[in-house]
């Protein structure tokens, strides 16, 4: 082995030994991490929140934003039904129909009223809160639990929003259309346990 | 630096993680530099910094030149005020509702007008004043509350700009959209915050 191609291998070990040592998943840090990865990591929440993005840039202005920001709101809401224990009944029911329901409506090009999208994405918004928020209580650090879980949901529907932005083209517009399919067929399949 | 002088270091500093594992690059000015750094390691106070600066980056320029002051002095007066006597922290519940208003009323990006903003500023670095962390000792305390004074104002004007930075990009919505998210992070702190009590 040369010295030409031990350096970048002694660099890649430098930074690898460095970053499993340092983070424990202690302190705040853990906290925002761990919230932040949640809906990352779980791809019915996924599915969901580019599917909200995707939605709302789709409709267009105003949606493009009105959405993403009622979305949070009521997430809260519901994470704060979760918090203080609140059942809220058929919660991953909800959460797989909310990727199924928001990929149709993409898929078929439905263009429902603003406020009928804004309250079908509220109710959706409610399930995904509760979900995050039952697990809240027990996190390394709650607050920055929450920070990270809603960072991380926010920045899911920049991932959807800035795709929905090819709707400016023909092709585009089929290319949105046709992820909305495969994001309602995932939902289908979070709904009936097959994924 | 070239390859032939880099590979011996990386491969003594790959077989000896500890030394980058030390981090005790701060030394004498640890106190300083943690105070400072305060609102990124303590969520409860960096919430509330966010908070205002995102609020005062939906606001005209000119109402967030003398907000921004503002907070700068009252939150140096606080942590300044906490090296001469024992101040409680703020409660989370006060920082959680306190976040989550200055997040609604950053969403609906009405403009205050000037004193308003300032009082809010104020109310803003009061809080996170309160939540800095002084050391015992004299000449630690000190550092600490100079950092902490730094961090309020610095943590405020960095977020500020990076949000204003954001809506000169892509337009005011942006501000919006983190305003719903301060929002939001309120409201689910003001739900554990009464489950935690």
């Amino acid at each position: 082995m040369t010295k030409r191609t031990l350096a970048p291998a002694s660099i890649f070990i430098l930074l690898f030994v460095s970053v499993a040592s340092a983070h424990t998943g202690e302190g705040a840090g853990g906290g925002f991490v761990t919230g932040f990865l949640h809906p990352i990591l779980g791809w019915d929440h996924v599915a969901a929140m580019v599917a909200v993005g995707l939605w709302g840039a789709f409709l267009g202005p105003p949606a493009i934003w009105l959405l993403p920001v009622t979305f949070p709101l009521v997430m809260a809401f519901g994470g704060a039904l979760g918090v203080v224990g609140v059942p809220v009944p058929g919660i991953e029911t909800g959460i797989a129909a909310s990727a199924l329901v928001m990929g149709l409506a993409i898929a078929t090009a439905f263009r429902p009223p603003l406020t009928v999208a804004a309250i079908i994405v509220a109710f959706f918004a409610i399930f995904h809160g509760h979900a995050h928020g039952t697990e809240m209580p027990s996190a390394t650090d709650p607050l920055a639990y929450a920070a990270g879980f809603v960072v991380g949901t926010g920045l899911l529907h920049l991932a959807g929003i800035s795709f929905g932005l090819l709707s400016r083209y023909d092709a585009g517009v089929m290319a949105i259309r046709g992820m909305g399919a495969v994001i309602a067929l995932a939902g289908l399949g979070f709904l009936t346990g097959t994924l | 630096m070239t390859y032939r002088s880099l590979a011996p270091l990386a491969g003594l500093l790959a077989v000896s993680p500890d030394v980058a594992l030390g981090h005790d690059a701060f030394g004498d000015l640890g106190p300083f530099y943690g105070a400072l750094l305060h609102p990124l390691a303590d969520p409860t106070q960096g919430l509330i910094v966010a908070a205002i600066a995102v609020l005062l980056a939906r606001q005209p320029i000119a109402s967030v030149r003398w907000a921004w002051i503002a907070l700068a002095i009252v939150g140096a007066l606080t942590v300044g005020l906490g090296l001469l006597v024992p101040l409680a922290g703020p409660g989370l519940f006060v920082i959680a509702l306190s976040a989550a208003g200055l997040g609604i009323l950053a969403l609906t990006g009405s403009d205050l007008g000037l004193w308003p903003s300032i009082v809010l500023s104020v109310g803003a670095a009061v809080l996170a004043g309160l939540a800095v962390d002084l050391p015992d000792g004299t000449r630690a305390a000190a550092l600490a509350a100079f950092g902490g004074m730094v961090g309020i104002s610095l943590g405020a004007l960095l977020v500020w700009g990076l949000v204003d930075l954001l809506q000169t990009r892509f337009g005011r919505v942006a501000g919006a959209v983190v305003g719903s998210w301060i929002a939001a992070i309120g409201t689910m702190a003001i739900a554990f915050s009464i489950v935690a009590t």
